[in-house]
């Protein structure tokens, strides 16, 4: 069977595309990791913008959700930096959360909650993992770090978890 | 009971469904791109009130400038990359604020604040809050004030040339104090400032910073130390810049010490364990929490002393 490329597109069809298909996992990684839905917006715009500048670039060596999240995590970790970041008040509680669209428990926030509390490197691996269901290869070759370093983080933060939720987490890695 | 990822992944997804794409994002960027369209900061984000009291100046300076950053841990060897510092984050950006009657009336409330109170900033959108800081005038008062944390690593000697300059303690609340509110006012639209005390008995010292200055050479030697979390994940290694050098030392009285050298600055770090930790009630705008500190971090920092000097001034 002969594999047939489709017809390329123009950046902006492409940069369209990746916001519609990328958008709300983007955010919800950055509303985690950054704890302010504003700022997670801005996170998420400066991601897009990142990537349409970079499109010429990316050589799709990488998975596109992982080329993306890694700008992500940069632009969360850029944003925690400012000194307004570090002296506002980021303590996590359930009303920070914003109006779910449907049914939820209070399970699901005190999952949520308990791992937007998680230190930032650990969470970047935990929300990677269940949010963006990448494997550890994939984790590893965003956050640039070893295999090793990636289960070491996943290992460290299901203890935490464990600890502040009572259940163990499933893991494959 | 194990909680599967599927389920992790559906329960995440459930409680952050309110979330909600904005439609427009893709023509926004499109547009920026060919210059029709300027980006948008939202609203929240631009509400910048916070005041860092030269602290984080003295981090910006002791990180260097500009550069590509590297990994050391505290053992002088060079780690994978896990923080990505691209140049235009490496020098702390001025916090763009909506308005700068706003930025004004954070600094006049800082500037009004008696010593070690606490002062608030609440806006609709965010809370910020400047650290119960004590000036010092001279090493003298700096000393006197830091017999109450005898643990603290402090500075033996100060080098030939360099003079006091100026100097700040910051002050938390021992587990078991509690911050009383004293004051608290409207003070702009929609922005409320309040001022919280802690009983002295409960003071504790989180840190300070001290700067020296040489007028001959122009120089400025800061130092700063501050107790660290016990369970900090987030800061056993030290980003230093390509054109520096990294090296372990030896430092009595100090558990890990790292040299760190270039052309133009001069920087140690240093860790001391705490033998016993000390927990410290953190304000909170919603909850206060209970913070334990089991090491201390001291940074200094000259454009013209050796990292030799700088190790003598913390040497028995």
């Amino acid at each position: 069977m002969q594999t047939v490329k489709g017809p390329d597109r123009t950046p902006e069809e492409e940069i369209t595309r990746m916001v519609n298909e990328h958008q709300l996992a983007l955010l919800r990684l950055c509303f985690t990791y950054l704890h302010d839905q504003d700022l997670a917006q801005d996170a998420v715009q400066e991601t897009f913008l990142k990537a349409y500048r970079s499109l010429q670039a990316f050589r799709h060596d990488a998975h596109e959700k992982t080329w993306l999240s890694r700008i992500a995590i940069n632009c969360c970790r850029d944003l925690s930096k400012s000194s307004w970041f570090k002296h506002t008040d980021r303590t996590v509680t359930p009303d920070m959360l914003p109006e779910p669209a449907v049914q939820t428990s209070q399970e699901d926030n005190t999952l949520t909650v308990e791992i937007m509390r998680l230190p930032k490197r650990l969470r970047e691996a935990i929300l990677l993992y269940y949010f963006e269901n990448m494997t550890t290869p994939e984790i590893a070759e965003t956050l640039r770090i070893t295999q090793q370093a990636v289960s070491d983080r996943l290992v460290r933060a299901r203890a935490k978890l464990r600890k502040a939720l009572g259940k163990d987490f499933e893991g494959d890695e | 009971m194990t909680l599967r990822k599927e389920e992790a992944q559906e329960a995440l997804a459930r409680s952050l469904s309110g979330l909600q794409e904005d439609p427009r994002l893709a023509q926004r960027i499109i547009a920026s791109e060919k210059g029709e369209m300027k980006m948008k900061k939202l609203p929240g984000a631009v509400l910048v009130l916070a005041v860092i009291l030269g602290i984080t100046m003295a981090t910006a300076l002791a990180a260097g400038v500009a550069g590509i950053w590297r990994s050391v841990n505290w053992f002088g060897e060079e780690v994978p990359n896990e923080d990505e510092i691209t140049p235009s984050s490496t020098m702390v950006p001025p916090a763009e604020t909506t308005a700068a009657d706003i930025d004004q009336l954070v600094h006049e409330s800082i500037n009004r604040a008696e010593a070690r109170e606490l002062v608030v900033i609440a806006t609709e959108n965010s809370v910020s809050y400047a650290a119960r800081v004590q000036a010092v005038s001279s090493m003298e008062e700096f000393t006197v004030l830091m017999e109450m944390a005898p643990g603290f690593p402090l500075p033996k000697q100060i080098p030939d040339g360099y003079t006091f300059s100026s100097g700040s303690i910051e002050f938390g609340c021992l587990s078991g104090g509690e911050y009383t509110l004293t004051c608290q006012k409207a003070v702009g639209d929609g922005v409320t400032e309040s001022h919280y005390a802690v009983d002295e008995a409960y003071d504790c010292i989180l840190g300070y910073t001290l700067r020296f200055t040489d007028e001959n050479r122009q120089d400025s030697m800061i130092v700063s130390a501050h107790m660290q979390p016990s369970d900090n994940s987030n800061d056993d290694i030290i980003g230093i810049a390509d054109n520096q050098t990294a090296e372990a030392i030896r430092i009595d009285g100090m558990d890990n010490s790292i040299a760190i050298d270039s052309d133009t600055i001069h920087l140690l770090f240093m860790r001391k364990i705490i033998a016993e930790p000390i927990s410290t009630l953190v304000f909170g705008s919603s909850e206060n929490w209970v913070e334990t500190y089991g090491e201390y971090h001291t940074r200094i920092s000259s454009g013209t002393l050796s990292t030799n000097d700088l190790a003598s001034i913390f040497s028995r």
